[in-house]
């Protein structure tokens, strides 16, 4: 809750309450992603990836949607440290 | 490896529903060596989520097969795959042990053969199958196998009663090494049927059975990278298709395009909509029901209707 102080305010700023509904938050979400869907859009990844730093509730669809088209595994093993690990290995 | 390495790899993993893999050797983003340790790590399937997979393979390489057996999870409902003929049946038959439910498949570029019917035919789920031919693929990949489709493929494929889409997209059809003996072929389920060829497609129609078939596309003559000696003419016009179309009962959408050499049809381009049932056509049936809306094509079949006498 963010508290915004103004010469006629107080205003208290609270998410809607429709934003706690998965649904509601998915097809915000799917309106992005279908730019993805026909093509690897580096400005609506970022968007994707903005709208996973928004709140909590956004996060898990927003990862969803970001993660649902690929086409490299490449961002999938620099999540973890397999390079460094396996090229020293091999 | 450290279970908190894996467990981060399996959380995003598992978000991922289209994979589209290019096969460049170093450069495609799948080192071998990550799916070898994965493996020893006991998971069969990098992305074990995965809906939709696309693989064009443009470079050849041992690693391959190894790498996309790798992305074939248990819930894949799409395969596409293009550029190969050595890869493709050993995919095919990973295909059908890894995941039962496979309900849509497309293959381009490749040569087809045996193997690849007694592979598809496996597939329980299937409901659509594409064979493509894509020049601009070959060209880049430089491939050497050429795209033909056998029609005595046509009897095997009929086992799929689940089929209800087929597409073949500029596929030489060699009819010589089919039988024409084998009686009538019926796809009990097919609805869509959409053919670009060249070669003698007119036979097809000639013994098979689609009773629930709604949209028949069929596009005729030169194939755009390559000239053909292929003979579409009137006659097989009037005695194949329109036979066919008054068999089928649900057909809604005919489209029909032509472009054949001297001596045969200069010009054929016909597309008809809206006929819940279709029952016999006729000229008139063509001319006055589509006029709005197929003016242009209706005209030319008009003409070549009227320089055949047909009605």
């Amino acid at each position: 809750m963010y508290l915004i102080q103004g010469p006629h305010w107080p205003l208290t700023l609270k998410m809607h309450r429709a934003l706690l509904i998965r649904e509601v938050v998915q097809l915000i979400i799917q309106h992005i992603r279908v730019v993805l869907d026909h093509g690897f859009n580096l400005g609506e990844r970022q968007t994707l990836y903005s709208a996973a730093l928004t709140c909590s509730s956004f996060l898990e669809v927003a990862l969803d949607a970001l993660w649902y088209n690929m086409d490299s595994l490449a961002p999938l093993f620099k999540l973890t440290n397999f390079e460094e690990k396996v090229c020293h290995f091999f | 490896m450290l279970d908190s390495d894996l467990q981060r790899f399996d959380a995003y993993a598992s978000r991922v529903r289209r994979f589209r893999c290019q096969c460049r050797g170093v450069e495609d983003g799948i080192n071998i060596s990550y799916v070898r340790v994965l493996q020893v790590a006991r998971r069969s399937c990098i992305l074990p989520k995965l809906l939709h997979l696309v693989v064009c393979e443009t470079y050849r390489d041992r690693s391959n097969t190894a790498k996309i057996e790798s992305l074939i999870s248990p819930c894949l409902r799409e395969f596409r795959m293009f550029g190969s003929s050595r890869t493709t049946v050993i995919i095919l038959n990973s295909l059908q042990i890894t995941t039962s439910d496979i309900s849509c498949l497309t293959l381009g570029s490749m040569a087809f053969d045996n193997r690849y019917i007694s592979a598809i035919c496996l597939l329980s789920q299937l409901q659509e199958l594409s064979i493509l031919k894509d020049d601009r693929f070959e060209a880049k990949s430089r491939l050497e196998d050429s795209s033909t489709f056998d029609l005595s493929f046509f009897p095997r494929l009929s086992c799929k009663k689940s089929l209800r889409r087929f597409r073949l997209d500029w596929l030489h059809i060699d009819w010589l090494d089919a039988s024409p003996d084998s009686g009538t072929v019926e796809f009990p389920s097919l609805e869509f049927i959409d053919f670009a060829i060249f070669g003698p497609i007119a036979e097809f129609f000639r013994y098979i059975m689609v009773p629930g078939l709604k949209r028949l596309s069929i596009k005729l003559g030169l194939s755009p990278s390559k000239l053909d000696n292929f003979k579409f003419t009137e006659a097989q016009c009037r005695s194949h298709f329109f036979d066919l179309i008054s068999r089928l009962d649900h057909l809604k959408i005919l489209e029909i395009v032509g472009n054949c050499s001297a001596g045969t049809v200069h010009s054929l381009s016909l597309t008809v909509s809206g006929f819940p049932n279709f029952g016999n056509p006729t000229l008139e049936a063509f001319s006055v029901e589509n006029a709005e809306s197929n003016r242009t094509h209706l005209d030319r079949i008009r003409r070549l209707l009227d320089d055949t006498h047909m009605d």
